[in-house]
Parts: structure tokens; C-alpha cells; sequence
């Protein structure tokens, strides 16, 4: 196959009957309107319970963190992988969690441990880059340090959201985004609610691939 | 997948016979529209959100190779391979020759109508790459051999106990009432495999050419692992799937969701730019972005049916489509189903090999009114139907006998003028008697014009209301 001949092919017969922007591509962005945070953190709640996660408001990192372990215990977690983003280093989840009886499964410097480890924890910590409040979305922009299946693999995944980073809606994350190729990381993972299917018989059910439970933490009041 | 659509009739008598199929239809779309009905409501303003869908679409498409362009090489930019491809063969070939050289033997894929468009799970599985179907819906229709049902729900037609009796075959578990519990066998029955896949599959929701990147929409999860676990990904997406920018896309996004599942937004969204960057341990090493045209430039050069390459594949216009829900999915013979499927089947198939889809519409319109990227179904079937009355040697429609258009022809001709139809009735008036046996002209004519197969043309009335209208007058 003749990629390049094809492209010339596919584009010339589009041209044909194509016409030129006529205003330059770029996406709309919207002002971030200053919202009342307690408004915002009610309907943020909301959307995520009635997506099937669960919500927490917090007062500072520190009850974040008992939070985390009341949530971790009464779950009978006994592994977790732990997400290496700014928030998660800033709370120093991993020394918090050193003297209790979790494992923290170390995300490794190898992708086939890494994979492993994801798979076989019990939960998934990590932080979060946004949060919608329109829908109760938390939104992760993934990069070194913010490994894409910690979130995603195991059956718990508990995300730490902090309060400066609620946002209206997803018009607000857009203008947050500033859109260009430039500024666009390897992917972003807009996350409402644990894993669902409905494909059996209209039957909603949770956990179908990825997590069963969502925890969010909300911190600041 | 093999296209039935020839068979249409046959298939929507075997359809319409089916036990309990045309209840739980039924069913799926009343739930499904008041789903949707209620996501809308949460719009501001939801003819303005539609309105504003169609004009997204509309231009997108009135620009689509600049975009397409603008596309590439942003994707380029961020680190993925761009590759064209012009028809199904060299779409597959391509792929399977890259999953051969990466030397993958398991692949996952996720839910991608181009993907059954080009049976490329078909030729993965003759080149011995072990490959599923990693969505339910369609693992499900994957397993039992079967196609998929419905665009958004493949296997909403099989009752939880036909799902029982298929993953009690293909896994060996006990029979279960219960769905959650299916649902967990699946999960189970799946995670190895994304575990170990080294390649794979997904279609995409939206191209943004703004960014280069990919968006993806899902609630089960299996998208994102199946675009982040395997070294490589392959993204299949027909040329027309652009928007301009990431504003348009995620306002796209509410309206999709909205009319799939009647969601504010999809449990997870995915939006891809690239493969992994340098120091990330996760996420594809390598990101091909195969664009495909099978077809669709051909369409493309028709403004008329240009529209059908608006459709953003939400299954909103099946749902609502009195036609679709009563023969459901699998009459349609082919991919795509209900009113989109009526054109897009044809069109992709040539109209001699999917006639009798665009002729079994009844022209009522709901398919438009629900549509949220503006596609005119109707006018589109309307336009097909006069191709085919002309012939066509583009879409393959042989024009019919001779005299079949020369009756058309006069039968438009004597329409189109009072005084001809005026005429014409009172013409009718006094040959009727003698055509009708039996109080019914179709017990006559039923050899002469099939028209009158499920439909009868009554006796003229004496009288036409004009007439009596002006004699009451006096």
C-alpha cells in the first residue's frame, strides 16, 4: 500500500468539492467564571454519586489522609499502587501509609512491573489535574509521573482532588487546556463515576473493566 | 462481515417473527428516549445545542481535507504515524502486516463500527492473532457468532439467559439469572488479555485537527485499556470523524453522549494526542492512525449526500425510527442500522445491493428531529430514490425497465399540475369499476405493481371535494 499516494488521491478528490476555513482553527475559550465553591462542590458531589463514586469534603491534607485510611480499612485494601504526581508527593502518601497494614506496591522504573503491579493491586491512589463540578468529572492529564493505569486497573481507585482546581464545567477546562498541539500531553482521561456497563438485558452494572469504587477526597473547605 | 442487505425483505419477515424481539425493542427505545430526553433538558437551550450541532458537523465537513491536513500534521507532530488508506483491503493488510512485524499473537480491540465495516477482526483471526472484542456488547456478539444488533448496544436483543448459555459454553461457568454476575465473568475472562496484548485496536469518536489528537468515548473502561496496556496502538478512523478544535469536540461530546445513552457525559473520555512521551511507563510506545476513505469520497461529491457524513454514529435516530423498532438491527444487512443505516448502507454498498433499505422508510422525519449532527435522513432517502429512477453508474443502481420510468414519469407529470390531476381523477372516476374485483384494486393489480402488496387504492369518490365544496356553496 502507497500511503502517500493514497493521501494525494483521498485529499485532491476531497478539494474538489471542499471549501478553505473560512476563520482560523482554534477552539473557543471561555472565561473562567468565579464560582461560589460551595455551590460548585454540592453539584460536584452530586454528579459523582450519581455516576456511582463516592464524595468526601475534607478541611486539609491531613484529614485527607485519615479519610484515606478509614476508606482503605473498611474496604479490607491490603495493596495499592500509588500514583507519583505533584499531589500525591505533596501529601507524602507513602510515608503515611508506611506504618499501617497496606503494601505499597512501588510504581517501578520498567513498564512490565509496572503493568503487574497495576493489575494486582486491591486499589489505585492518585491525584487529579481538575475537577468539573457540572458533572462531578475528575480529570487527569497523563506524564511521568502520572502513570495512566494506576487509575484504571485496580478494583478501587481513590483520587485526591484539591479545591483550586474545580472548575464549572468541561467549556471552563477547555479555556484551562489552552488547546494547541503544544500544549496537549500524551492524553488526558476524563473520569465520571467507577467503570459501568449496561449491555446485558439494560442491566446497569459496576466494575466492568475497570474500577468497581470511586472514592473522591475533596480537599478544602 | 458478510452484507445482507439484498435480503432485506426476508430478513424483516424472519425479524418481525421473532418471540419477544419487537417488546424488547420497544422497550430499549421508550428508556433510551426518555434518557435522552432528560440529558437534553439539562441544556440551556436544546434546539440551539442541536442547531449548533449540525453547524459543527456541517462545516467540519464543508472543510474536511484542509482539516484532514491540519490533522496529520499535528498528529505527526506529537509522535503518531499517519497512514492512508484508500478501501477496506488495504486497511487490513496494513494492519496485519504491522501486528506481524510487532509480533503480536493477541490483540484487543475496542467497539469501532469501521472496524466491522472492514471485518478487520476477521482477518486478524484467518493471520492467527488471537483477538477479541473487548466491549460486552460486542464480546458477547463476538462469541456467539453473531453481528452486532444495535450501534450503541450490540447485544441488547439477547436475554440474560441466552448470555448464560453462551458464557457457560465459551468459559465453562455455571448458569446465572444474575448480570452483574456475567458482567464480572467477562471482566475476569478479559483482564488477561489486556494484560498481555501487544497491540491494540480502537476506532475514534473525533479527530481534532486543532490538536492532532483522538477522543474516545466509553463507560466500561475496556477503551482505555486497550489504548494504554499494549506497546502499540492502531487507531482505524474513517476520513470524516474530524472536528476543528477541542471547543467543538467537547461540545460535540454533549450532545453524543447525551443522544447514546442519554449521559451527560460518558463515564470515562479519553483524549489521546501522540503515543507516550519520553519517561512516561505506561501508554502506547507507538500510536498508527490509520485514516480510511472505503468509499466515502465518492459520497463526498454529492451535496445531497454529503449529510450522511455528519453522523457521529450516537444510534439516537434508530431509537426513534418507526421502522427500525419493529425489524430491528439485523434487517439492516449490514453495519449500520435504522435510518443512517437506510443511506449509509447503500451508499458504502452501491444502491442496487441495498435497495429495499431507503424504500422502507415512511418519510416521517424523527430521525432529523433527534439528530445532533444534523443529518437529513429523509432527504437523503428522497435523493437516493431519484437516483435510482434515473440509474445511477456511480452508486451502482441500474435504472429500472423502460416503462417503469415512463409511468413515473407521466404519473409526475399529471401530479405536478392541477388541471392535469383534476383530469386525471375524473379519468379515474370512470376506469376505477373496472379495475377493482372484489371491493379492492389490489386483488388485480397485485401482479402489476407490487405497490399494492401491503396497501389497497381505493374506489375514487364520486365526488371530489372540490366539487362539492363549491355546489354546498351555492
Amino acid at each position: 500500500m502507497d500511503s502517500t499516494r493514497n493521501r494525494e488521491i483521498i485529499l485532491n478528490r476531497l478539494k474538489r468539492f471542499a471549501i478553505r476555513p473560512e476563520k482560523p482553527v482554534k477552539s473557543e475559550l471561555v472565561k473562567t467564571k468565579k464560582g461560589d465553591t460551595d455551590a460548585l462542590y454540592e453539584s460536584f458531589a452530586q454528579g459523582v454519586t450519581a455516576a456511582g463514586g463516592s464524595a468526601f469534603r475534607v478541611k486539609d491534607k491531613d484529614e485527607a489522609l485519615k479519610t484515606l485510611d478509614t476508606i482503605l480499612t473498611e474496604t479490607n485494601m491490603s495493596t495499592a499502587i500509588v500514583s507519583e504526581d505533584n499531589m500525591i508527593r505533596s501529601m507524602k502518601i507513602n510515608a503515611y501509609l508506611k506504618g499501617k497494614d497496606i503494601k505499597i506496591l512501588a510504581p517501578r522504573k520498567d513498564r512490565s512491573s509496572h503493568k503487574k503491579a497495576c493489575f494486582s493491586a486491591d486499589a489505585g491512589i492518585t491525584g487529579t489535574d481538575y475537577a468539573l463540578a457540572d458533572t462531578g468529572t475528575i480529570v487527569i492529564r497523563h506524564g511521568k509521573d502520572n502513570a495512566r493505569l494506576p487509575s484504571l486497573a485496580p478494583p478501587v481507585h481513590i483520587a485526591f482532588v484539591e479545591k483550586s482546581t474545580l472548575l464549572p464545567d468541561i467549556d471552563t477546562l477547555v479555556a484551562e487546556l489552552k488547546p494547541s498541539n503544544k500544549n496537549m500531553p500524551s492524553a488526558i482521561t476524563l473520569i465520571t463515576g467507577p467503570s459501568m456497563t449496561a449491555d446485558i438485558a439494560l442491566q446497569p452494572t459496576f466494575g466492568m473493566h475497570g474500577p468497581k469504587n470511586l472514592y473522591v477526597i475533596f480537599i478544602g473547605k | 462481515m458478510r452484507p445482507q442487505s439484498e435480503n432485506f425483505k426476508e430478513l424483516a419477515r424472519e425479524n418481525l417473527a421473532i418471540e419477544g424481539q419487537r417488546k424488547i425493542l420497544n422497550q430499549f427505545s421508550l428508556i433510551l428516549k426518555a434518557l435522552r430526553d432528560a440529558s437534553f433538558a439539562t441544556l440551556p437551550d436544546e434546539k440551539a445545542a442541536l442547531e449548533k450541532g449540525r453547524r459543527i458537523r456541517e462545516d467540519a465537513i464543508k472543510n474536511l481535507p484542509y482539516l484532514l491536513e491540519m490533522f496529520e500534521e499535528n498528529a505527526t507532530k506529537a509522535g503518531a504515524k499517519v497512514v492512508w488508506a484508500s478501501d477496506a483491503r488495504q486497511a487490513n493488510d496494513f494492519i496485519v502486516s504491522l501486528a506481524k512485524e510487532k509480533g503480536a499473537n493477541l490483540c484487543v480491540k475496542a467497539k469501532s463500527m469501521i472496524s466491522e465495516e472492514i471485518s478487520l477482526r476477521e482477518e486478524f483471526v484467518e493471520n492467527k492473532i488471537e483477538t477479541y472484542e473487548t466491549d460486552l456488547g460486542e464480546f458477547i456478539v463476538q462469541q456467539a457468532g453473531k453481528t452486532p444488533f444495535h450501534i450503541v448496544g450490540p447485544a441488547i436483543n439477547m436475554t440474560i439467559k441466552e448470555v448464560s448459555d453462551l458464557f457457560s459454553k465459551v468459559m465453562g461457568s455455571p448458569e446465572t439469572e444474575d448480570p452483574t454476575e456475567l458482567a464480572m465473568r467477562a471482566r475476569m475472562f478479559l483482564r488477561d488479555k489486556f494484560k498481555n496484548a501487544q497491540i491494540g485496536i480502537s476506532g475514534a469518536n473525533m479527530a481534532v485537527a486543532e490538536t492532532g489528537s483522538i477522543i474516545l468515548v466509553e463507560n466500561e473502561g475496556n477503551i482505555r485499556f486497550a489504548t494504554s496496556a499494549p506497546k502499540t496502538h492502531v487507531v482505524l478512523m474513517s476520513i470524516e470523524k474530524i472536528v476543528p478544535t477541542i471547543s467543538d469536540a467537547t461540545y460535540m461530546l454533549k450532545l453524543l453522549t447525551r443522544s447514546c445513552t442519554g449521559q451527560r457525559i460518558s463515564n470515562y473520555v479519553s483524549v489521546i494526542t501522540g503515543p507516550k512521551k519520553a519517561g512516561e511507563i505506561d501508554g502506547p510506545e507507538e500510536l498508527y492512525i490509520v485514516i480510511l476513505d472505503n468509499g466515502r469520497t465518492k459520497i463526498y461529491a454529492d451535496k445531497v449526500l454529503r449529510g450522511a457524513l455528519q453522523c457521529i454514529k450516537c444510534g439516537m435516530c434508530a431509537a426513534v425510527c418507526p421502522v427500525y423498532t419493529h425489524v430491528g438491527g439485523y434487517t439492516y444487512g449490514w453495519v449500520y442500522s435504522g435510518p443512517i443505516g437506510a443511506v449509509l448502507n447503500p451508499l458504502l454498498l452501491g444502491l442496487d445491493k441495498a435497495r429495499d433499505l431507503y424504500h422502507a422508510t415512511t418519510l416521517c422525519g424523527a430521525c432529523k428531529d433527534y439528530c445532533p449532527a444534523g443529518v437529513d435522513v429523509r432527504n437523503i432517502v428522497l435523493d437516493l430514490r431519484a437516483k435510482e429512477m434515473d440509474g445511477d453508474r456511480y452508486f451502482d443502481a441500474e435504472a429500472p425497465p423502460f416503462l417503469i420510468r415512463v409511468f413515473y414519469r407521466i404519473w409526475a407529470w399529471v401530479l405536478l399540475d392541477y388541471s392535469r390531476y383534476k383530469i386525471a381523477s375524473r379519468i379515474m372516476r370512470i376506469v376505477m369499476p373496472f379495475v377493482i374485483k372484489y371491493g379492492k384494486a389490489s386483488n388485480l393489480s397485485d401482479r402489476l405493481i407490487q405497490w399494492t402488496r401491503c396497501r389497497d387504492i381505493p374506489q375514487v369518490a364520486p365526488k371530489s371535494f372540490h366539487e362539492t365544496y363549491s355546489e354546498l356553496k351555492k
